[in-house]
């Protein structure tokens, strides 16, 4: 009879282990690097002379005909008295359109932008998204500076903080794990105090564990009642009379010690 | 003796999770006639339908999708606006983000955003509930949605996931307009099945979804489906489509999917107030972080 209480503590205890090791691989695989990328000041480039790339613009067809590529290829898109300077000289070409002008900027710093930079961000690269956030936030103070342009400014940073909270679900499709590494959650943070959070759920194991710790065991015995096969139940509930069994032997075996 | 003991007690725990949904407080009743609640079988597979006729205007939708400014939660928000309303159902919206405190997606509720993040890609549905009580799905894909008030120009088309200009322009009409929205998956549009096998969640669980067409009068419907039985969320889609073309005769403008995960949720009423049994969700109605109600009016 010995021998049987000892397999069963044996496999109560290595079932216990087998979880143990499996969050000892999460714990190990995470990423706990803290060396957040330093805000960099805008490095200077040579000035650029829209007007002379705005020949072929048609004032009728603003935002379809703008030349983005040459734009961007030209211009600092992180020195906002560039962008005003070239926005002054749509204005001053274009003259009494200037929604439609900041239209064309915003186009530019958004989605022409995006479709330049988005396969450098194919791969889970956090520090690039900090990078792109630390540059999005300059915008988002701007919009309060200069309100005749503050819709120009909030939609070029509401469209990055977008980005970035999209881009963080497709890192996690791709790897779950990654939304325990410190930056994934640094961005996290960022995105959902500006209110745009990431679109990420949480795995079936983080909602056990959620509901235990509210004490929704109902619900979780509704769950498993409802929700799983006979299979499962089966699994379960053999394991469930097991561990039963093994603490049963185990204090019948220490009453019994104790009595001798 | 013991037998009796061990059965009783297994009775009790087998059970004691669906006691205590059965209570409630006694509601007004609602027109049977707009509304018809039903179990149909199908081609093998079990329905529960609520077909609910908006002809008239009488049956209306309402949304609460955040805690209200003084704190009060979704369930309170709920619970002391549906008091004394004629309620047909109450059921969960869309998903809940990991920090179960807000929905996921593009969320706005009486014009105040809850969540301002568009998803891209996944979820095509962006549902519009009007203060009339009426409800309207645009297509995120199309990029065609058009909107009504406030100035905006009524042929002007937006297109919210290709545009942050037009994503800007319709949060401040949706502000003025003190509208409500939400994003979901899209499942079917203009009766055609819009999500793919390839891209689905594969996970197999009861499914309830909400159908919006014409019956076969031309008439409009609004159809709450829930299957019993577990399936994938393409399967569950397609079979619903299935039933509701075939056994229903029903033109389907679209169909959303209702979150039956963390926040299953669903009450539903007979036309006496009391409490129906056909569709119920397994959890309480304070879990939801978002709430959809049908209301007669």
């Amino acid at each position: 009879m010995k021998k049987t209480v000892s397999y069963i503590i044996y496999g109560i205890s290595l079932t216990g282990l087998a979880f143990l090791a499996y969050l000892l691989v999460i714990i190990i695989r995470t990423d706990y690097s803290s060396n957040i990328p330093q805000e960099s000041s805008c490095p200077k480039k040579p000035e650029f002379n829209l007007s002379r790339h705005l020949h072929s613009w048609d004032k009728s067809q603003p935002l379809t005909s703008f030349p983005y590529l040459v734009f961007l290829d030209s211009v600092n898109t992180c020195d906002i008295d560039a962008i005003q300077q070239n926005l002054s000289i749509l204005d001053s070409i274009n003259s009494g359109n200037s929604t439609a002008n900041q239209h064309v900027i915003a186009i530019a710093l958004t989605d022409s932008l995006w479709s330049q930079i988005d396969q450098s961000l194919v791969n889970y690269n956090p520090d690039s998204l900090i990078i792109l956030v630390q540059w999005a936030e300059r915008f988002n103070h701007y919009k309060d500076y200069d309100l005749g342009k503050a819709k120009l400014y909030r939609v070029v940073y509401k469209f990055w903080i977008n980005i970035v909270a999209n881009q963080l679900r497709t890192y996690y499709d791709n790897k779950p794990s990654h939304k325990y590494d410190f930056k994934f959650n640094y961005l996290t943070a960022i995105c959902q105090s500006k209110n745009l959070a990431p679109p990420i759920g949480n795995t079936d194991f983080e909602k056990i564990i959620h509901n235990l710790i509210n004490k929704n065991f109902a619900y979780l015995f509704s769950k498993f009642w409802h929700d799983t096969g006979i299979f499962y139940k089966l699994i379960v509930l053999m394991l469930g009379s097991l561990t039963v069994y093994g603490y049963y032997r185990i204090i019948r075996f220490h009453t019994k010690t104790n009595v001798s | 003796m013991k037998r009796f003991i061990l059965f009783t007690t297994l009775y009790i725990v087998t059970t004691s999770f669906i006691l205590f949904k059965n209570t409630r407080n006694a509601l007004p009743a609602y027109n049977s006639q707009f509304v018809e609640i039903s179990s149909v079988s199908f081609k093998g597979e079990r329905y529960n339908v609520i077909s609910m006729k908006r002809d008239g205007n009488r049956i209306k939708a309402k949304y609460f999708a955040a805690p209200d400014q003084k704190g009060n939660s979704v369930f309170k928000r709920y619970s002391s606006w549906s008091a004394g309303k004629n309620i047909i159902l109450v059921s969960s919206g869309t998903y809940m983000d990991r920090t179960f405190v807000k929905p996921e997606g593009l969320t706005i509720d009486n014009g105040i955003p809850v969540n301002e993040t568009l998803i891209l890609g996944r979820m095509d549905a962006l549902v519009i509930v009007y203060a009339t009580g009426g409800i309207a799905v645009s297509n995120l894909k199309d990029g065609d949605l058009t909107l009504k008030g406030s100035g905006v120009d009524p042929i002007r088309k937006f297109n919210l996931r290709n545009s942050s200009w037009d994503k800007d322009d319709f949060m401040e009409w949706a502000k003025l307009e003190e509208a409500t929205v939400f994003q979901t998956h899209l499942l079917v549009y203009k009766n055609e099945l819009k999500i793919s096998a390839i891209n689905a969640n594969n996970k197999s669980q009861e499914r309830r979804f909400l159908a919006v067409g014409k019956d076969e009068q031309g008439k409009l419907n609004h159809v709450i489906v829930h299957c019993p039985a577990h399936s994938t969320l393409y399967d569950g889609a397609k079979k619903v489509f299935d039933f509701l073309k075939g056994y229903k005769e029903m033109e389907v403008t679209f169909m959303v999917n209702l979150d039956t995960g963390y926040q299953d949720v669903f009450k539903l009423y007979n036309k006496d107030g009391s409490l129906n049994q056909t569709i119920t969700g397994q959890v309480e109605l304070s879990t939801a972080v978002n709430l959809l109600t049908y209301y007669f009016e």
